[in-house]
């Protein structure tokens, strides 16, 4: 393995009992500071993928790598320290109920040893940058989906990783908040870091990157 | 500014009391429910163990009964005279302690018989030989028997000189102790009549002058070999035997309400259970560890088990001061009435506080351990459902 590669799927297959395989033998290499745009219809196993590239879910066969280690052979510690690394845009935007906006954006922060203080913060700085800045102390429960997504970027953004895996991070965004989130990608991408995102529109999403094709379970080259 | 990852996660755990409303709630009701008899008791045992040491503390240095059989017996009233010629004894006074029922419903009463001097004070005119026999009684059993001052007993007790009607003269007051609840004072003519056990006493109440204690006893145990004479000190040994009898009834509760309380905490703790592992899982998504989750719930269990150990304190204050435990004292002092006349005697001190709080932790660590646990393993993919 190459140093520059940053993550790496290696005959991946992923299975559920009444599923089946949802992945079956998919090999991904993703370089650091690139970008891969994974383009497919709905339910070809891009989430599956990402999750898997995330450390969010374990492969039924094959390895994930992450700077050269499979994540199953980390210890619970390290692997949690590598996720640290990893900024993950969710599909869904889960949140913690009742928790401000800010907090939601910099709770990954806590085990980090970041003061209270300096996680507002870093939250307001992102959450300006979101067109949120007047929602700081919002729960969860006041926001529309579009703003839910907004923080989940913020949130990803907020813990400066070396990878974001975004799944759809422009679906529920009108054309300005999408462009605005497209604007923080390019400037994450400049600063060195590598972003996989799952799109349905890999032209406005990731123009410039390594685009990605995924049939039932399989990536198309 | 950087923190302690430790310290920060700790600081979480306070904050996260509040992300679960409910569940927080019903856990400190539950833990509420279960401490807040144990403090009243405990509190009420140390108020009556407190009252009655100030009551030796008061009393005589030494008493002296009779014994026949290794028991007690009635004593001569002339033996004070006797007593009264050892070295040493300052003052001996003979005192009648006997039990009898009054009324129809046979309230129990603890009759007192002393030296008119001795009396009460509102009794000192409480005496024998005139022509009616006169009574100082207890604030509950004044209350129980709708007495006053002035009022009229009919007769209760056979005399020599026929049935006699009895007069109240006093009633004592509410702050007297708990043991005067019940308590009958007369003069000691009166008592003997009462008991018909004319010239005869319970026990001698001596005092002795100072530094005299020991040689009194030495020669007390010589000449007077059937009779036994108690110090202050052996009485008080005698105390915390009894209260903890008391103590054993409350406790004996407690652990009915533990063995309740924790499967109770069980049931509560697995409020939103769903949510939490959801909320774990995203937590983990994100960088938090096992461990992490664990102490920042061990620190929520914390704030818990403080916020239900003071809320208990507080309100089981508020029950024994200000609503004289109505309704709980009568379940720790027996004969207690549900709304008693005399002021409840409570102590809530530092050990009380101690030991509400440790038992708040234990009982909560340990009614919520399984819910931790689950949440805190909840594995990292529930976020993707």
């Amino acid at each position: 393995m190459s140093a520059s590669v940053l993550v790496e799927s290696v005959g991946v297959t992923r299975s559920f009992a009444r599923v089946g395989d949802v992945l079956a033998d998919v090999s991904l290499t993703v370089e650091r500071g690139s970008c891969v745009a994974i383009v497919g219809r709905s339910g070809c196993g891009k989430t599956t993928l990402l999750s898997l590239l995330g450390a969010l879910d374990v492969p039924t066969r094959g390895q994930v790598l992450y700077d050269g280690t499979d994540f199953r052979a980390m210890s619970g510690v390290r692997r949690a320290r590598a996720r640290r690394r990893i900024g993950v845009i969710f599909q869904q935007s889960p949140m913690i109920a009742r928790l401000p906006l800010w907090e939601n954006v910099t709770y990954p922060l806590v085990p980090r040893g970041t003061s209270a203080d300096e996680r507002r913060e870093i939250a307001v700085h992102w959450l300006e940058r979101l067109g949120l800045a007047d929602r700081i102390g919002a729960r969860p429960e006041e926001l529309s989906g579009g703003e839910r997504r907004r923080v989940g970027v913020a949130r990803a953004l907020a813990g400066e990783p070396d990878l974001i895996l975004a799944d759809e991070p422009t679906s529920d965004l009108d054309s300005d908040n999408a462009e605005g989130v497209r604007r923080l990608f390019e400037e994450f991408r400049s600063a060195g870091g590598t972003l996989v995102l799952a799109t349905h529109d890999p032209f406005r999403d990731a123009p410039d990157g390594e685009v990605v094709r995924m049939d039932a379970g399989r990536l198309l080259r | 500014m950087m923190m302690r990852p430790g310290l920060a996660i700790a600081r979480s755990g306070v904050t996260a009391v509040l992300l679960h409303p409910v569940r927080s709630a019903t856990a400190v009701v539950c833990m509420v429910a279960i401490l807040l008899p144990y403090v009243c008791g405990a509190a009420i045992a140390r108020g009556v163990e407190g009252e009655a040491r100030q009551a030796l503390a008061a009393g005589p240095d030494l008493h002296v009964v009779q014994l026949r059989f290794g028991r007690p017996a009635p004593i001569r009233v002339s033996m004070a005279d006797e007593l009264r010629k050892i070295p040493g004894v300052r003052s001996v006074v003979p005192r009648i302690v006997g039990e009898l029922a009054l009324g129809t419903e046979f309230v129990p009463v603890v009759l007192i018989g002393v030296p008119p001097s001795r009396l009460p004070g509102a009794a000192e005119s409480a005496s024998s030989g005139r022509a009616m026999p006169q009574f100082v009684v207890g604030a509950e059993l004044a209350r129980t028997l709708h007495l006053s001052e002035g009022s009229y007993l009919p007769p209760f007790y056979r005399a020599k000189g026929g049935d006699r009607v009895s007069q109240i003269v006093g009633v004592l007051g509410r702050n007297e102790s708990v043991a005067s609840g019940h308590v009958m004072y007369t003069a000691l003519a009166t008592a003997a009549e009462v008991f018909d056990e004319a010239e005869h006493a319970t026990d001698l109440l001596v005092e002795c002058q100072p530094g005299y204690l020991d040689a009194v006893r030495r020669k007390l145990g010589r000449d007077f070999p059937t009779c036994r004479a108690a110090s202050r000190d052996e009485l008080a040994s005698q105390l915390p035997a009894n209260i903890r009898y008391l103590d054993g009834v409350f406790h004996m509760l407690f652990v009915l309400a533990f063995a309740v309380g924790i499967p109770l905490l069980l049931v509560a703790s697995g409020v939103g259970l769903a949510e939490r592992r959801s909320e774990a899982a995203l937590l983990k998504a994100t960088g938090w560890t096992t461990d992490g989750l664990l102490l920042r719930a061990l620190v929520e269990s914390g704030v818990l088990c403080l916020i239900a150990a003071s809320s208990s304190l507080i309100l089981g204050w508020v029950w024994l001061a200000l609503g004289n435990g109505i309704g709980i004292a009568s379940i720790f002092l027996p004969g207690w009435e549900f709304d008693a006349a005399l002021q409840l005697p409570y102590r809530l001190d530092a050990e009380a506080i101690l030991v509400a709080t440790v038992l708040s932790f234990c009982i909560v660590a340990t009614g919520s351990l399984y819910a931790t646990w689950r949440v805190a393993s909840a594995p990292v993919r529930l976020i993707l459902r």
